[in-house]
């Protein structure tokens, strides 16, 4: 890229040009964008800092899910679209841990430590898969997603769940589509040190554990197993010659990629206070791929700043949207603004670099 | 080849035909489960196949230009609901309604597939996820012009048609007066079954164009780009428009074959019913032994068979083995993206072996060069 | 293939293709039309209702009206052909009449006075226009659309987030 010695000779134009260039003009229209609805929000009677505090909170539900994006980039996956794989297994870990009558704050960490496991084991399997077909994983990484979601469906429906919380009340079997985590652990990150100033409300608990997972992650990078991953994404033969096994690298970033999708999706339930079964992880992974894209990632490229940044923008736009929107201009358009943005800024990074690499 | 076994030979078949014989063996098994007469099942499959196989026909041409599963057709399906929406706002009805329609959805499915093409051809490599997030988000503009734009800027009149607050479609639009009505034409009835004679001859006619449309300059060109796009560039052929032609092509079939869908259904389902359209004509098309760089014009009868028998059945079957109808409703929906995950994961094995092959190939071609 | 003869050819189905829409815009327009046998007041005059109208269209009855009472067709296109036998009075003897009627190409719903028309009337005496509403006419929402059966609804798309 064309990288000038002497900022100062350069004219304003083409200052301006190079900061598009490297910021990516999709990027900076959905920036400029959350700005102006920030702006107009008090204008047009929308609370500023309830709108601050719903994005807060919603950063923080989603967070660690759109995390989970970073190790399978950094090994050259690309994007992972096969994130309901790992959202499947936060799901079983929170069904089983209330099936085993675990409660309160218990049972958030009974749901992690069961998850855990079922995680490993499936993005092992999911990991040797796409280890099969390099270069194809995202196409495949969408379907398995779907077809994991799909079989569930029957799964939620078969397997011998009892706790009467979460089954049909009339049949006695079944799980339901919205279990509520009332008495279970219904924001028990949330109200941890949670701040309260006026109608501004920070959810403390989930935000340190976010940080913490992140700060884990930022930390694993630069380990010498951190290092290799990254090798791996960036130039495959150079790594291999430098003697990092490939498969197994990339077999743990997915590993990791799945895991952080099963917390991320407890947090989320912890948050929203309900777990939604059956169709609902369905499309969860294009919400989280298009957070980190708009984060500055690219299919091949992202750190840790471009989750946050990301997450931030994006929840930004999903708060903002509906009510400054309907408060402007009497129209809900904020499903078709999220759509064309999230969506645009997938089709942004598809687009860019020529071929992904191998 | 010749010299296979027996044996061989029945595993070679075996091994080529993987999903199609897996759709016959789960269809031999929900079949009398289901309890449904032959004459049923007969009526409904001769129905769907009329309904779907020129959607599913449109899929052809990109796979021939090496553009994988074109998920862009949703665009297509887009357009013709368009041209179904004037047209029933101008109540236009019957088959001139159906003819107009087709004609006007020509345009916006022209415009629709060069964007997809432009897009596609900055993607190269990665055609299918792209296409994929295309169909997404082109549905939210077209969510935009449907709901936002339609009534207030462009001109919608009928109420049967627009919302009762002044601008956007209604939910549902009814396409009554044009109902089957490319079905009933010329329609004979053999033993209680009903055949749509017509719209079968309107598919025979596309059959024939996609067959006549291999022979000529441009679908050789096409084929050429498939099989290797430097070569194909090494040439002289603008492999750029080829492909985008190739998009065109398929945009503007599955916008006829919406309309043709959407009479025989006889309602406009305005924000979903192209949504799933894609993925089932495109797993249809795979359970018919189609892969991703290979189909035929038998496999798309055969997986319109195929696959909507399991569609038909897999309810009733699922209810009598598990007693949840809803089992058999999400085993359907399971096994046709199953379906297209492992048809995707048997193509890049495929290719992968094939690369690997050619490798080894050079490296022994390089050897034995040195031992010269 | 010259370039001329190219741009030729091109245009020429460009044209065509036009002149059939056009074609389907005027052949197809569909019309409601309510036939009604009931007494009309037209210039001071009264025509009485007949006894019996049965109505006949392309070989199938579609209306058997008694006074007073009000059929419904519909018609592809602006010419509107019907059979009518007619009873003018009790045990009176029926005679067939095949009629054609013009239909204007702007109106939707269309009444037509049968009484009017058989006398002699001229259009604006027997035709009018029905002001269909939301309330004469169900709206369509009200139809359960029929499925094929996709599985997934869609709007789970994209539940996540938005919630």
């Amino acid at each position: 890229m064309y990288e000038p010695l002497d900022k100062s000779s350069l004219t304003l134009r083409e200052r301006i040009s190079g900061f598009v260039n490297s910021f990516g003009l999709p990027r900076l229209i959905i920036a400029a964008f959350l700005l102006v609805l920030y702006i107009a929000a008090p204008f047009v009677g929308a609370g500023f800092w309830i709108q601050i505090s719903n994005t807060i909170n919603r950063f923080s539900w989603n967070a660690i899910m759109v995390l989970a994006m970073v190790p399978m980039i950094h090994s050259g996956c690309g994007l992972n679209f096969g994130l309901p794989l790992g959202i499947i297994s936060g799901l079983l870990g929170a069904t089983l841990s209330i099936e085993f009558g675990f409660t309160g704050p218990m049972s958030f960490l009974m749901a992690i430590l069961i998850a855990t496991p079922i995680a490993i084991l499936l993005g092992v399997v999911y990991g040797w898969l796409l280890n099969k077909i390099k270069g194809g994983e995202m196409m495949i990484a969408t379907y398995v997603g779907f077809s994991s979601v799909s079989f569930m469906c029957m799964m939620w429906l078969l397997l011998p769940y009892h706790s009467p919380t979460m089954v049909w009340g009339f049949a006695g079997k079944g799980l339901r589509t919205t279990i509520s985590l009332e008495g279970f652990y219904d924001k028990v990150l949330a109200n941890f040190l949670q701040i309260n100033i006026g109608t501004l409300s920070i959810p403390t608990g989930t935000l340190l554990f976010f940080a913490l997972l992140a700060f884990a992650m930022w930390a694993f990078l630069h380990t010498k197993t951190g290092t290799a991953m990254t090798a791996v994404g960036s130039n495959p033969t150079f790594a291999k010659a430098a003697g990092v096994n490939v498969d197994k690298m990339r077999l743990l970033s997915v590993v990791l990629s799945t895991w952080l999708a099963a917390i991320g999706i407890l947090v989320y339930e912890q948050g929203f206070g309900f777990i939604q079964l059956y169709m609902a992880p369905f499309y969860m992974a294009l919400p989280a791929v298009s957070a980190i894209l708009i984060g500055g990632a690219s299919v091949n490229k992202a750190s840790i700043a471009n989750v946050i940044i990301g997450t931030f923008l994006f929840q930004g736009i999903v708060t903002m949207t509906p009510t400054v929107m309907n408060n402007m201009i009497h129209m809900d358009m904020s499903e078709v603004i999220r759509v064309v943005a999230s969506q645009g800024m997938i089709l942004y990074a598809l687009t860019r670099k020529t071929e992904a690499t191998k | 080849m010749k010299n296979m076994s027996f044996g061989q030979k029945v595993l070679t078949f075996i091994r080529d035909n993987t999903v199609p014989i897996m759709f016959v063996v789960i269809c031999a098994i929900c079949i009398p489960l289901s309890g449904f007469s032959f004459s049923y099942l007969l009526n409904e499959i001769i129905t769907r196949m009329g309904r779907n196989i020129f959607l599913i026909l449109a899929l052809l041409i990109p796979i021939m230009s090496g553009m994988g599963l074109n998920f862009g057709m949703t665009l297509g399906a887009m357009a013709g609901e368009i041209a179904l929406i004037f047209v029933s706002d101008w109540q236009i009805w019957g088959i001139p309604g159906v003819v107009l329609a087709m004609i006007l959805s020509i345009p916006i499915s022209v415009l629709l597939g060069a964007f997809c093409g432009k897009i596609l051809n900055m993607a190269k490599g990665r055609e299918m996820i792209t296409s994929y997030i295309i169909s997404f988000f082109m549905n939210g503009i077209y969510q935009l012009i449907v709901l936002y734009m339609m009534g207030s800027i462009i001109p919608i009149k009928h109420f049967s048609v627009k919302l009762p607050r002044g601008y956007g479609i209604r939910n549902t639009v009814s396409l009554l007066n044009m109902r089957q009505c490319l079905d009933n034409l010329l329609a004979i009835r053999i033993k209680g079954v009903k055949i749509p004679v017509l719209t079968f001859l309107i598919i025979a006619l596309l059959c024939v164009f996609i067959i006549w449309f291999r022979r000529t300059k441009l679908g050789q060109d096409m084929r050429a780009v498939g099989q290797d796009l430097n070569v194909a560039r090494d040439a002289g052929i603008n492999v750029e428009r080829t492909r985008i032609i190739s998009i065109i092509i398929s945009t503007v079939l599955a916008g006829f074959g919406m309309v043709i869908y959407l009479q025989n259904m006889g309602n406009i389902a305005t924000y979903s019913s192209h949504s799933q359209i894609g993925m089932f004509c495109i797993a249809a098309l795979l359970v018919g032994g189609a892969s991703v760089d290979r189909a035929s014009i038998g496999n798309v009868f055969l997986g319109v068979i195929l696959f909507h028998t399991m569609f038909i059945v897999a309810p009733k079957a699922g209810a009598q083995i598990t007693g949840d109808s809803m089992i058999g409703e999400y085993f359907r929906v399971f096994v046709s993206y199953g379906v297209i995950t492992l048809s995707l994961i048997m193509y890049e094995t495929k290719k992968r072996k094939n690369k690997s092959l050619v490798g080894q190939q050079l490296a022994m071609d390089q050897l034995s060069e040195e031992a010269k | 293939m010259s370039k001329t003869r190219r741009l030729l050819f091109r245009l020429g189905t460009l044209l065509v293709l036009l002149a059939i829409a056009a074609c389907m815009m005027v052949v197809g327009r569909g019309h409601t039309v309510f036939l009604d046998n009931k007494t009309l007041e037209y210039n001071g005059q009264s025509y009485p209702a007949l006894y019996k109208i049965e109505v006949e269209k392309d070989g199938e009855t579609i209306a058997k009206l008694n006074k007073r009472e009000r059929g419904k067709a519909t018609n592809i296109g602006q010419t509107f052909d019907i059979t009518l036998r007619i009873t003018k009075e009790k045990k009176g003897a029926e005679e067939e009449q095949t009629i054609r009627i013009k239909l204007p190409y702007s109106m939707d719903g269309i009444i037509l006075n049968l009484p009017g028309y058989l006398e002699g009337l001229p259009e604006e005496a027997y035709l009018s226009e029905f002001i269909s509403s939301e309330e004469t006419e169900p709206a369509p929402e009200d139809e359960t659309p029929a499925e094929d059966e996709f599985g997934i609804s869609s709007e789970t798309e994209e539940a996540a987030p938005a919630n």
